[in-house]
């Protein structure tokens, strides 16, 4: 008997919560060398399988997904114009005609969190297309050839990872000047290092693998085996931090709205609302917490996604 | 101690582990004991229980993953350990009843030096100074035979070599001088020549500060080159037990045989090594019966039933139920 | 040292046993280690100081036009092109702005004509006092909670705590500001809403002032640590020297306090070293809500005037401030690891 002769038999049962609570939360495991497998087909199918186990991510996705159907039929669901205001009713509490009150202009603020609830997903949706666009292709190309253009591109990359990423962002806007678009762009910029980092290690770890030498040894050009064998192998780890990443955009935005360099009125994004909750503090207790709440659930939701999903593509089962 | 009483008494230790099944027992009714100057060897495969008794014993499983039955009695020198507290158990462990694992590499902390390492246990059992709880440390290392002790005490252990790292544990589990010394496959990791070296300086330890060493491996040269007593351990059950000479000589159980033929030896007139078919079925799977049945060249219908360990001859027992129907292969030295 | 002579003796030593003797002298490898890392770091001051100066690049359509204010005359442009000295060939200005940088000449502010230097040195202890107070509330809360966590595995209270750092590290903490503000600082005048005194001025109202923005960020900073606390533990506590020690009879406080932090210390330090950047960024926001004079309200009012040379200011010293901090953390691991030290 080894000297690990610990209860492992108990473990099974509880695993699961140590998997979804692994610290290392936001790092996404890049795929060995070795057991390196394309997904597709029965490996993709098993994959999954063992997401749908995940039962906090399963509701999680459900829940973007509503959130998502919420924002998409905001006008629908609107119980009133978000942009109307009704100076006889300002700071108004909740009530059958008002659901969350509504704010210093006596807008109501259920409709405005919907409408805003759009405007706030899709920049985050933003920065992450940009962040793909700009970080997929270097993280390729960097890991394809490497040399000096892989060295170049780590370098920078690990350079704006090692700074402060809001602060980068705001010194962005103060040069191209405030608004959404600016700010998101900015953003998804600041976060292509991820990507970067994890198209890498996986193109180098597939790039050792027999299948892809003899591929590149038949003549197999080089967009060719990225196409076929690179990214579906690097899909399920792009996905993980694809969801971290959306997590984090929404916070960026937030707080850049908040900070008035985002979102320009009378538009509004749940950053925005939440700073006229914050500068009605002293009149209304309450304005504050709709957007603050629906904040928090959202990159909460992707988080929890993202951690089942990292889960499910977890090397532990597949040995 | 003048008297003849055995140091160390296990008696019907029994003990669970919790898993998806239930509790499940990886050990049940086992019982041992060792005298002062003596080395009691227990034997068995991976999976055997060894290890486990021997944590139970020293109150170090994880008390929430794990439970010792209550018919279970640890006598050390006549205090029954598991009737003592958590706070009462560590005064004993490290000062009575110390224990060195099996993989040196890993059993001492990166962080710390082998002097701190050491002095610690002194501090924690004998309430004396940084200062002289540092020079015990020096001197302890000269003990084991450690070159330099003076400058090694202020090394980090992953300076040292298995066999340095190995002579540490053991500076640091006499180092209250205990009754008792656990010894958890200490060779196993090592090289041939460094595990010599290692079962001499438990032999010496033995002599000068007149240890009782239970020594747990699986290799049965080991037990033939420094036990006086065997236990033969198989599926968390004694299948045997015995001086050290009569079992090599007449062993009494089939899996015993089994270990025999399977061990490696210089001038062995046979060609090949025997192998046991199969391995140690996991705790939820022991058969009822026999738990060495479904692996033995003897069994028979009558094996079905419940084995109990009895005596064939003086000083040596045996768990199997067909013996002295069938005639064992010993190695005639 | 004497270790040349030891290692003498110890060859000759005719026990014959194994032998190696420890060698106290930082080695070749570890100068080596050391020099690699400031290596990195210059890479990256250099690549900060592209970025800095590359900002006044980023301003759509002619910088000097824009950055001269609305409808600016034709010498006002000519001005503060002269000022930035945008004529000059472009390695010229890189060279001239990093050498003023290097001297501390960070120019002067196109709004204020204030120098920057003196514009950020004057606010830069408000956003320290800020982290600092941030860091320590964030081990206050994440120490005890982890191990508590990790102790306790899938107790319970093991599943609260991980539930409610799931949800703190989801949080932003400028909503946790907001609520601070609503539920504590409007209703008691001890933890004031805005402002901030100096703890060379009186270091009670420093105190007081920086508890709350200190808390709005520890809060959501410890729900992070207390996950990776956890985890190190868990790990830690499984290691084979654990077990040793408690083979030793020393107490299971002891244990965790002495074998067990030092070695989880790593990973711990290592994220701490990580969350610093996201801290630095989380004060911009939280010194705007709790008002406080430190360098977010200078770049946010920088940004808002398109003050090139402030935001560039700010961009560097920020930069090299966590810089120095991430390679700190870096050499903390000789201290923490023996091992990194060989």
């Amino acid at each position: 008997m080894s000297s690990t002769d610990k209860p492992r038999a108990a473990e099974p049962a509880v695993d699961r919560w140590a998997v979804w609570q692994r610290s290392d939360a936001f790092e996404v495991p890049a795929p060995v060398s070795e057991g390196v497998e394309t997904y597709r087909g029965g490996a993709f199918r098993q994959m999954v399988q063992r997401f749908m186990r995940e039962r906090a991510a399963v509701a999680a996705v459900c829940a973007l997904l509503l959130l998502t159907a919420a924002a998409l039929a905001a006008p629908l669901l609107a119980t009133h114009d978000p942009n109307a205001a009704d100076f006889s009713a300002p700071l108004a509490g909740r009530s059958a005609d008002h659901w969350l009150g509504t704010d210093q202009l006596g807008r109501d603020t259920f409709s405005r969190l919907l409408f805003a609830g759009r405007v706030s997903l899709l920049a985050a949706v933003q920065a992450l297309g940009v962040a793909l666009m700009i970080g997929v292709p270097l993280g390729l190309l960097a890991g394809y050839f490497r040399g000096k253009i892989d060295s170049i591109i780590s370098a920078v990359a690990d350079g704006i990872m090692a700074l402060p990423a809001l602060l980068l962002a705001v010194a962005i806007i103060g040069a191209t000047g405030a608004g959404l678009t600016n700010a998101m762009i900015a953003v998804g910029v600041l976060f292509a290092p991820r990507f970067i980092r994890l198209i890498r290690a996986t193109v180098i770890s597939i790039r050792e693998n027999a299948y892809i030498a003899a591929a590149v040894t038949a003549g197999t050009p080089p967009t060719r085996i990225m196409l076929r064998h690179v990214l579906p192998n690097a899909l399920p780890p792009l996905l993980v931090q694809a969801a971290f990443t959306t997590g984090f955009a929404m916070l960026a935005e937030a707080s850049l709205s908040f900070l008035g360099l985002g979102v320009q009125a009378p538009q509004a994004s749940w950053g925005s609302m939440l700073n006229d909750g914050y500068a009605n503090a002293n009149r209304s207790s309450f304005l504050a917490i709709p957007p603050g709440v629906a904040i928090a659930l959202t990159v909460l939701l992707f988080n929890v996604f993202g951690d089942g999903l990292r889960a499910a593509i977890g090397r532990e089962e597949r040995r | 101690m003048t008297d003849d009483r055995p140091v160390l008494e296990v008696s019907d230790l029994s003990v669970s582990f919790a898993s998806e099944q239930g509790w499940v027992r990886v050990v049940e009714e086992v019982s041992f004991s060792v005298e002062r100057g003596k080395i009691l060897g227990i034997v068995g495969e991976s999976g055997s229980g060894k290890s486990v008794s021997c944590l139970a014993a020293m109150g170090l499983l994880d008390s929430r993953a794990s439970r010792v039955d209550a018919s279970s009695r640890v006598l050390l020198e006549g205090t029954d350990l598991t009737r003592l507290s958590q706070r009462q158990l560590r005064d004993v462990r490290g000062d009575r009843i110390a224990m060195i694992f099996q993989e040196p590499m890993t059993s001492l902390n990166p962080a710390f030096t082998v002097g701190n390492q050491v002095a610690e246990g002194i501090r924690a059992h004998r309430g004396v100074s940084a200062r002289q709880a540092k020079r015990r440390a020096v001197e302890l290392l000269d003990l084991v035979g450690i070159p330099d002790p003076a400058s090694i005490v202020h090394a980090y252990p992953h300076s040292l070599s298995g066999g340095m790292r190995q002579r540490v544990m053991i500076a640091m589990a006499v180092a209250c001088e205990p009754a008792v010394l656990i010894a958890d496959e200490p060779t196993t990791a090592l090289d041939v020549t460094v595990q010599a070296q290692i079962l001499d300086l438990l032999r010496s330890m033995r002599d000068d500060l007149g240890l009782a060493i239970v020594f747990i491996t699986h290799d049965l040269g080991v037990i033939a080159d420094v036990c006086d007593d065997v236990v033969v351990m198989y599926a968390g059950k004694i299948v045997e037990r015995s001086d050290v000479d009569s079992i090599f000589e007449t062993p009494q159980h089939p899996y015993s045989e089994g270990l025999l033929a399977a061990m490696p030896r210089l001038g062995s007139d046979k060609g090949a090594l025997g192998i046991i078919p199969g391995r140690v079925p996991p705790p939820w799977e022991f058969p009822h019966g026999c738990r060495f049945e479904p692996r033995c060249p003897y069994s028979d219908e009558a094996c079905g039933g419940p084995q109990v360990l009895r005596q064939v001859s003086v000083g040596h027992e045996s768990a199997c139920g067909r013996i002295p129907d069938i005639r064992l292969e010993g190695i005639v030295s | 040292m004497t270790n040349a002579s030891a290692t003498k003796q110890a060859s000759h030593d005719q026990r014959g046993r194994e032998s190696r003797i420890p060698d106290s002298r930082p080695s070749a490898a570890v100068l080596w280690q050391i020099g690699r890392h400031l290596l990195r770091s210059l890479l990256v001051l250099f690549l900060i100081t592209v970025f800095a100066f590359g900002l006044i690049w980023m301003v759509p359509g002619n910088p000097a036009s824009t950055l001269a204010g609305e409808f600016p005359s034709p010498e006002e442009v000519a001005a503060v092109e002269a000022k930035l000295g945008l004529d000059d060939p472009i390695p010229v200005q890189y060279g001239r702005w990093v050498g003023n940088a290097a001297q501390g000449d960070l120019g002067e502010s196109l709004r204020s004509g204030r120098s920057v230097t003196d514009e950020i040195t004057s606010r830069l202890p408000v956003t320290l006092s800020l982290t600092l107070f941030a860091v320590v509330f964030g081990l206050l809360i994440a120490l005890p909670l982890g191990t508590v966590a990790a102790l306790r595995r899938n107790s319970a209270i093991d599943r609260l705590l991980t539930v409610g750092s799931t949800v703190g590290v989801a949080t932003p903490s400028f909503f946790v500001g907001i609520i601070l503000v609503i539920t504590v600082a409007l209703n008691t005048s001890v933890f004031p809403a805005t402002g901030y005194v100096g703890p060379t001025e009186n270091v009670g109202d420093w105190i007081r002032h920086c508890i709350l923005p200190g808390l709005s960020l520890g809060l959501v900073l410890g729900a992070e640590l207390t996950r990776q606390i956890r985890s190190a533990l868990i790990e830690v506590m499984q290691s084979d020297y654990i077990r040793t020690a408690r083979a030793k009879g020393i107490s299971s406080q002891r244990v965790i306090a002495k074998h067990a932090y030092k070695n989880a210390a790593i990973p711990i330090v290592t994220i701490l070293g990580a969350q610093i950047a996201a801290l630095v960024g989380g004060t911009i926001v939280i010194e705007q809500i709790f008002a406080m004079p430190g360098i977010g309200g200078l770049a946010i009012s920088a940004v808002r005037t398109q003050d090139i040379p402030v935001i560039q200011g700010i961009v560097l010293v920020v930069g090299a401030l966590v810089l120095i901090i991430n390679t700190l953390v870096d050499l903390s691991y000789a201290f923490l690891d023996p091992r990194t030290r060989q």
